[in-house]
C-alpha cells in the first residue's frame, strides 16, 4: 500500500473521461514493479537509465489501449507519477515503453490529450502522408545481430521467449525477432510491396489469424517479396505512431534502418531530445517513440558519424566503406549523392573500384561518366565503358537469405519470379 | 494527370527538395503520391492543386532533377512554374547550350554534365512523343560535342542525340556525317550510325 501526499489536481483529473484507469491513491505502487518486456535489444546504458528513472515512480493509471494487429494484444499506456515531482504525469504509450521513453505530461486533460493524441493510436496513413523521413546505418550485414527467438511448442510466435544469444541477422531471425517486439506489429512486408498490404483487421472468413499460419500467410500471399532493382527491404508498420519502419541491405552488405513516419506531437519531442543530449544519440525530436524503441537496440549512424572514415585520404579501405554508406544513407536523395563525384577524382584503385560498384548497383550512369573522365588505365577505362555500354542490370542478390520454401523470393516489374543468387 | 499545358524546369545540383515540400505546403498543394528510387524507377513526389499536377523527379542515371507542372490553364502552369523557379535555383536549358557552344570547348566536366542536363530537361518531352520547335542551337551543340577531344563528351553526346533525336530532328545529322572520319571517338560514332541505320 502506497503512503504518499495526493497531488492537489488528482481528483479533477481523474474525474474526467480520458480513457484512462486511474488507480486507488491507495494502490500506487513502484513502477520497478511494473517493468514490462518490449521484446526490443537495448544496450546497457539505456537499461541502466531506466532503472534510475523509475525510481521513486509511482504507477497510477493505465489505458487507454492498443491493439497489436494480428496478435489481438492489447496494449495499455500507463500513468506514473513521482511524489517529489507532483505536478508533472509521465506518460508510457504502452507499459513496455522503458522510462527514457516516457513523456512528461502537464496533469490536466489537454495535457493527457498532448500525450496521447486524438485518436490513439493514430490511424493508419498511406506512403503519401508519412512526410517525415529518416535513414542510419547500422552495421554491415555479416555483422549486424538480432536476439535468437526461441521455438517453443504451442506458443504464440508473439509470446515467444528470447534467448540469450545473438544470432546474425536474416530475413528469418528478423521475421522471428519483430513478432516478439510489442513496438511493431508482428509481420513484415518486402520491397515488391509498396504500401502496407495486411488488413487492419482479420476476419477469420478471409485472413486466418492463427498463430499456425503467421509464417505461412504473408509468403503465400506475396507480401514477402523483394522486387528487382529496389534495395532488399523488410518493412514493419509501427503499434501507436504507424509509421514504417525497414530494414534495408543496400550494395549486399550495407545495413541500414529507414523511416518514413508523420512527425511526433510537440509534446513528444522533448523524449528525443533527452536522449540525444544526456546519451549521445541522433534520432531526428520529431521521430515517434515507438521507432526509437526499436532503433535504441542497434547502432544508429548518421552522416556526420561516418565523416571521420572520410578523414585520411590515405586510409583507402576507411575512404571506401565509407563511401559505401554514404551512398546507402543518400540514397532516394540525388542532391547529396552528386557528392559522390568529388570522390571520382581519387587515384586509388580501391576507392575507384567501390565507386564504381555504387555506380553500377544504384544505377548512377553520371558517376560512371565521372570515372572515366578521370581513369588514366586504359584496360579499366575499357572495362567502365563495357559496363555501362551494355546497360547496367539490377542486381538479384538475395541479401535476406530468405527461402519460401520453393516458392519465389525476387520478382520483377511484372511479377514474374527473378532467379536471384545468395552467398553461397 | 491534368492535362493541356506544361512546362519543366531543371533543378541546380544545389537545389534543396525541403525548400520544394516547404513551397508545396505553404501553396496548399496536396501531396497525391510518392515514388521510392529504384534501378530503374524514379525517387518523386507529386502534389495536385486545383487544375495543376506538380512532379518533383530524381533522374538519378542522368545526375539531374527536375520539376514539371501540367495543368488545364496555360496562365497557372506559368504561375506555378514562376513559383518554382523563384523559390529555387534552376537552370535555364539556355545555360546547357552556352557550355556546348563554348570556344574554345568547355571542360570535359562540365560537358558531359550538360548533356545530361539536356537530357533530363526534355525527358518529359521523350516520354509523351511530344516533339519541340525546331532550336538550331541544338544542332551546333551536338556539331560541337562530336568534336571534342574528350573521347567520353562523344560517349555522353551519343546518349543525349539517343534520347532526343525522335522529338529533335535533325539532331543525329552531324554525328552521323562524322562516320568514318577516324579520332578517338571513331568507334562510338560508327557504332550509332549503326544504330540508327538498324532503325531506319
Amino acid at each position: 500500500m502506497n503512503v504518499c501526499t495526493i497531488p492537489a489536481w488528482w481528483n479533477e483529473l481523474t474525474g474526467q473521461r480520458l480513457g484512462v484507469v486511474w488507480l486507488d491513491p491507495a494502490d500506487w505502487e513502484p513502477a520497478w514493479q511494473h517493468a514490462e518486456e518490449s521484446g526490443a535489444m537495448s544496450p546497457g546504458r539505456l537499461d541502466t537509465d531506466d532503472e534510475l528513472l523509475r525510481k521513486g515512480r509511482l504507477l497510477v493509471g493505465t489505458g487507454p489501449e492498443a491493439v497489436r494487429r494480428w496478435t489481438g494484444q492489447r496494449l495499455a499506456a500507463a500513468w506514473f507519477l513521482d511524489p517529489d515531482e507532483p505536478d508533472v504525469l509521465w506518460c508510457a504509450l504502452g507499459g513496455f515503453y522503458p522510462a527514457w521513453l516516457w513523456i512528461p505530461v502537464e496533469p490536466t486533460a489537454a495535457g493527457i490529450g498532448d500525450a496521447l493524441g486524438e485518436p490513439f493510436p493514430r490511424p493508419a496513413a498511406p506512403r503519401v502522408e508519412l512526410t517525415g523521413f529518416t535513414r542510419g546505418f547500422i552495421g554491415f550485414r555479416h555483422l549486424v545481430t538480432v536476439p535468437d527467438v526461441l521455438r517453443e511448442d504451442g506458443v504464440p510466435p508473439w509470446e515467444q521467449a528470447l534467448g540469450d544469444d545473438l544470432v546474425p541477422m536474416d530475413g528469418p531471425s528478423l521475421d522471428r525477432y519483430a513478432k516478439v517486439v510489442k513496438f511493431l506489429d508482428p509481420q513484415a512486408w518486402g520491397s515488391a510491396r509498396e504500401e502496407d498490404p495486411y488488413p487492419e483487421h482479420f476476419d477469420a472468413e478471409h485472413h486466418d489469424p492463427a498463430p499456425s499460419r503467421m509464417d505461412v500467410v504473408p509468403i503465400r500471399d506475396g507480401h514477402r517479396l523483394q522486387r528487382l532493382g529496389r534495395v532488399p527491404s523488410m518493412t514493419w508498420r509501427t503499434l501507436h505512431s504507424r509509421s514504417h519502419l525497414s530494414i534495408e541491405i543496400h550494395t549486399r552488405e550495407i545495413v541500414c534502418a529507414a523511416v518514413r513516419y508523420r512527425p511526433s506531437p510537440p509534446a513528444h519531442r522533448v523524449v528525443a531530445r533527452r536522449l540525444n543530449e544526456t546519451h549521445g544519440e541522433h534520432y531526428p525530436e520529431d521521430l515517434p517513440l515507438d521507432v526509437i524503441g526499436v532503433l535504441a537496440g542497434w547502432d544508429w549512424n548518421i552522416e556526420a558519424d561516418l565523416a571521420p572514415s572520410l578523414a585520411d585520404p590515405d586510409d583507402t579501405e576507411a575512404v571506401s566503406v565509407g563511401l559505401r554508406c554514404l551512398a546507402a544513407l543518400w540514397h532516394g536523395d540525388l542532391r547529396s549523392t552528386l557528392r559522390l563525384r568529388e570522390w571520382a577524382t581519387v587515384p586509388d584503385p580501391a576507392v575507384r573500384a567501390n565507386l564504381a560498384v555504387i555506380a553500377y548497383l544504384y544505377n548512377h550512369q553520371f558517376l560512371m561518366q565521372e570515372l572515366m573522365l578521370s581513369e588514366t588505365d586504359a584496360a579499366e577505362l575499357a572495362r567502365l565503358e563495357e559496363l555501362l555500354d551494355h546497360a547496367p542490370s539490377p542486381d538479384a542478390f538475395n541479401a535476406f537469405r530468405d527461402d519460401f520454401g520453393g516458392a519465389a523470393v525476387m520478382v520483377d516489374d511484372s511479377g514474374a519470379p527473378v532467379a536471384e543468387w545468395g552467398d553461397e | 494527370m491534368s492535362g493541356g499545358h506544361e512546362g519543366t524546369v531543371l533543378l541546380a545540383d544545389r537545389a534543396e527538395r525541403a525548400v520544394l515540400e516547404a513551397l508545396a505546403a505553404e501553396r496548399g498543394w496536396s501531396r497525391a503520391a510518392i515514388s521510392t528510387a529504384g534501378f530503374d524507377e524514379m525517387e518523386q513526389v507529386a502534389w495536385r492543386a486545383d487544375g495543376l499536377f506538380v512532379l518533383y523527379s530524381e533522374l538519378h542515371p542522368q545526375g539531374h532533377r527536375v520539376v514539371r507542372v501540367t495543368g488545364e490553364h496555360e496562365a497557372m502552369v506559368d504561375e506555378a512554374l514562376g513559383v518554382v523557379r523563384s523559390a529555387l535555383p534552376t537552370v535555364p536549358v539556355d545555360a546547357l547550350l552556352d557550355v556546348l557552344l563554348a570556344v574554345p570547348p568547355a571542360d570535359a566536366r562540365a560537358a558531359v554534365r550538360a548533356l545530361n542536363g539536356l537530357r533530363a530537361a526534355d525527358v518529359w518531352n521523350c516520354a509523351d512523343g511530344r516533339p519541340r520547335p525546331e532550336d538550331p542551337r541544338y544542332r551546333a551543340a551536338v556539331e560541337r560535342s562530336a568534336r571534342h577531344p574528350e573521347r567520353q563528351v562523344v560517349r555522353a553526346l551519343v546518349y543525349m542525340v539517343g534520347d532526343l533525336m525522335t522529338i529533335r530532328p535533325g539532331i543525329a545529322e552531324p554525328l552521323l556525317a562524322l562516320r568514318g572520319t577516324g579520332g578517338p571517338a571513331a568507334d562510338i560514332i560508327d557504332d550509332f550510325a549503326d544504330f540508327c541505320g538498324r532503325r531506319a
